[in-house]
């Protein structure tokens, strides 16, 4: 539910919303702070503390998933082992489901977008269909390209990284029941490992029919590289679309996505990078057609 | 020539004073801008290491009742890293908003990553 990168020395204090997760504050609750540092000579303090706000008087508590399945939790993925799959149950009565992501490079993959290839897709699979596609997004951690650049405001969600999220409720069709799901991220750079960790977070409902899949495609990665023989650039390109719809009792879920990716880099006649542009759009359609009985 | 150039200058330096003495007079509020509790975590004391992060982004706003805080590591040392763990009982009750405070302190060259996960035993 957090991952992010510290400052390189001094203190810093973060505070994160974690209501959505409170179905998993019931009862006797494991937690699991996990650190692994890259210090040295060095030495860090920790503070946790989780503070629990009760709802004002004449106020109703926020509608939040009630059902959360924990999937991968800080999973490394290589080159030689780009993927990870596990089973999963979801519940027959679901109503809504989100998919929660974090996928995070390091290694060579730390600065996955000067790399060539640079291309780098995060692909979710319910048995062998890919529901997901995550184009990552490039965060700098708080030491990266230039040391000393990131302080006191470190780069974009550096503390906190934020999950990727997709309302996967139009695959419900596909995730209902036992299943295998998995996750790959494509091209790892050689020396290089990618963090995964993720959850399902659900609204289940005791009167929720069965949902069924009414549709399916998924194409790509369409990928295009270009270079040339004295290596002065390497441009790529990629493409990916998909959509699927799932009916829960009479309602039409259906997400349609497209993705486009574009890198271009330029180098001296060293093999120096002098020029660097990377674009990532991610266009995601839900609908939902619900039907009322008047 | 050169009385000439001064002028020149002098006149740009004061029409710069000008221009953001009266900038500072429209833009400064009335009022010095609410200060959020939890954002005094932010900033430094005399006697304590630097202060190395001030995050940019808004920090979340809990509602105005008295929270049942749980510590989960307090001043726990890490060299050169560490995984916490343990358990503790979820207060029972219904919540606005459940808030995560992750602090933290370095000394000497680089600490990576944060990692924190919870699980519920089933």
């Amino acid at each position: 539910m957090f991952q992010g990168t510290s400052p390189e020395y001094g203190r810093w204090s973060v505070l994160k919303d974690i209501t959505e997760y409170t179905a998993l504050f019931k009862g006797t609750v494991n937690f699991v702070f996990h650190a692994p540092g890259a210090i040295i000579q060095g030495n860090f303090t920790t503070w946790l503390s989780i503070s629990f706000y009760p709802v004002p008087k004449g106020e109703t508590p926020p509608s939040e998933p009630n059902v959360i399945l924990p999937l991968w939790s800080g999973v490394s993925l290589t080159q030689s082992s780009p993927s990870a799959t596990l089973s999963v149950n979801v519940p027959y009565n679901t109503l809504n489901a989100t998919l929660e992501l974090y996928a995070y490079g390091f290694g060579l993959d730390e600065f996955w977008y000067t790399n060539e290839p640079s291309f780098r897709d995060v692909i979710v699979s319910v048995d062998s269909k890919p529901i997901a596609s995550v184009l990552p997004f490039p965060y700098i951690n708080t030491g990266g390209i230039d040391l000393f650049a990131w302080r006191p405001i470190t780069a974009v969600f550096t503390l906190d990284d934020p999950a990727y999220r997709l309302d996967v409720t139009p695959a419900l069709g596909l995730l209902e029941g036992e299943h295998e799901l998995s996750v790959q991220v494509l091209n790892i750079f050689p020396a290089s490992r990618w963090i995964i960790s993720g959850a399902l977070l659900l609204y289940t409902s005791p009167n929720t029919p069965p949902a069924k899949q009414v549709s399916y495609s998924f194409n790509g990665p369409v990928v295009a590289t270009a270079t040339n023989p004295s290596f002065t650039y390497f441009n790529q390109t990629a493409n990916i679309s998909y959509s699927y719809s799932s009916k829960i009792g009479e309602n039409l879920y259906t997400l349609e996505s497209s993705q486009s990716f574009a890198n271009n880099q330029t180098f001296n006649q060293m093999g120096e990078h002098n020029g660097l542009r990377n674009d990532a759009h991610s266009d995601h359609e839900h609908r939902a057609r619900i039907f009322t009985h008047l | 020539m050169r009385g000439l150039l001064l002028v020149v200058l002098a006149s740009l330096l004061s029409l710069l004073i000008f221009s953001q003495l009266g900038f500072v007079s429209f833009a400064q509020p009335s009022e010095s801008p609410p200060v959020h509790p939890l954002n005094l975590a932010l900033e430094d004391s005399p006697g304590d290491l630097p202060l190395s992060a001030i995050i940019a982004s808004p920090q979340p706003v809990p509602p105005n009742t008295t929270p049942t805080v749980v510590t989960l590591a307090a001043g726990a040392v890490c060299r050169p890293e560490c995984t916490i763990s343990g358990s503790f009982a979820a207060p029972s009750g219904s919540w606005a908003m459940i808030l995560l405070n992750y602090t933290g302190g370095g000394a000497r060259e680089r600490f990576r990553l944060g990692l924190l996960s919870f699980r519920k035993w089933c």
